[in-house]
């Protein structure tokens, strides 16, 4: 393009500073004083954010119901978020509710299965240290439930009167038999049936019914159900 | 609006209350307008109040002076003008309504040539079909928007120097468009 007259030779027609920039796009600058080639480019600018007139009318049009329906959607949005906060904070309460059961259900079962003296040894040590703390006795693993009385096992003693060939066997009670314990868990016995042959009393523990075959001498030492 | 008001007037708008609103809708209602004019005419309208209904819904939630609130609308407006452009983009072609076309600017655009009496809609013409879409969205966000270069920057996201090279080759492309139209017409003061 050729420089309009008057324009330095080789200089830009067009060129604009930064500066001169900025403050045409701010308005700071009035038609009459811009850069000559920019004084249209200043009234463009201002035109454009020139206030409604006349002649832009239409963009007033309708202001009543645009800002009756924004103003709804404004105002319903503080309900709508209560209500979502009191849903949350009512299933929280569920959830807390909910888990409260859960754990005094697992206390109450533990703690029976424990002054039953029926959990695993390791559950069982643990229960009785804890509880142990709050007051409760609570037995160890390998001990005896709290409140059962130690049965009084004598050694048996081999009857010369009973043998197993004897017509008598499996009918008569050894000569000393401990004292049948049919609520204790941990009443001695294999648990199998099989007579504790020679074990000493105070090691043969088990658990169940420790039903002795008939025809046993010694009947071994069970629940009380020994037939 | 001046700024001192500006923060008593948002937060009864955020209660509801229709003289707020109203007055951030006298505020702002124009610039968006012609905003979205200067981008795209056709949807203009439709767009501006889709503009207003998203920020009523989330306007409990701004929180900021009356520049990011500017900043704030522009930005829903542009986000909302790209949404609506992509839904039309995937409907069939629409013949453009006869009455749509009152927008646009004949060659002889008297707009173009008495610069003295230049309306803002003859401006906002001039600026879309002059300058490339991003030039024009620069311009009009400076101008309209009275939002900084950064702000426009975050708006647009691009680098504040990018903005700058597009508002400089804009503003050239215009004062070049407009000193060709002005020698060919007779009575038009440049």
């Amino acid at each position: 393009m050729t420089p309009p007259v008057g324009t330095p030779s080789g200089m830009e027609p067009f060129a604009l500073d930064p500066g001169t920039a900025e403050r045409l796009v701010a308005g700071a600058v009035d038609a009459g004083d811009a850069p000559p080639e920019y004084r249209a480019v200043a009234r463009v600018l201002h035109a454009l954010r020139s206030a409604p007139d006349d002649v832009d009318g239409v963009e007033w049009a309708g202001e009543t119901e645009a800002v009756e329906r924004i103003a709804a959607v404004v105002v319903r949005r503080p309900a709508r978020t209560r209500r979502v906060r009191r849903t949350r904070r009512s299933s929280s309460r569920v959830a807390r509710l909910a888990a409260a059961a859960a754990v005094a259900a697992a206390v109450c079962v533990t703690g029976g299965l424990a002054s039953a003296g029926s959990l695993p040894e390791p559950a069982q040590n643990a229960a009785s240290t804890v509880l142990g703390t709050v007051g409760i006795s609570v037995p160890t693993g390998g001990e005896e439930p709290a409140g059962v009385q130690e049965p009084a096992i004598t050694a048996p003693v081999p009857s010369p009167a009973v043998t197993p060939n004897s017509p008598d066997a499996g009918t008569s009670a050894p000569t000393s038999v401990a004292p049948p314990a049919p609520s204790s868990p941990a009443a001695p016995g294999n648990g199998n049936g099989v007579p504790a042959h020679g074990t000493p009393p105070s090691t043969a523990k088990g658990h169940g019914n420790g039903h002795a075959p008939n025809g046993s001498p010694t009947a071994g030492v069970g629940n009380g159900k020994s037939r | 609006m001046a700024t001192t008001e500006f923060a008593p007037v948002l937060a009864a708008a955020q209660d509801g209350a229709q003289w707020a609103i109203a007055a951030l809708w006298r505020d702002l209602h124009p610039r968006l307008l012609r905003f979205l004019r200067g981008l795209d005419p056709l949807i203009a309208e439709d767009v501006e109040a889709e503009t207003w209904l998203v920020a009523a819904r989330d306007l409990s939630m701004f929180r900021g002076d009356e520049q990011q609130f500017r900043a704030w609308m522009f930005t829903i407006a542009r986000n909302r003008l790209i949404d609506s452009r992509r839904r039309e983009a995937r409907r069939p072609s629409v013949a453009t309504p006869p009455e749509a076309l009152h927008d646009r600017p004949a060659d002889d655009d008297p707009a173009v040539t008495a610069l003295d009496v230049l309306s803002a809609g003859a401006a906002i013409a001039l600026v879309r079909d002059c300058l490339p879409p991003l030039q024009a969205e620069v311009i009009l966000l400076r101008v309209l928007g009275g939002l900084d270069v950064e702000e426009v920057a975050a708006i647009l996201g691009k680098r504040p120097g990018n903005v700058r090279v597009l508002q400089h080759r804009g503003l050239r492309r215009l004062a070049k468009r407009l000193s060709h139209e002005a020698p060919e017409r007779p009575g038009v003061t440049p």
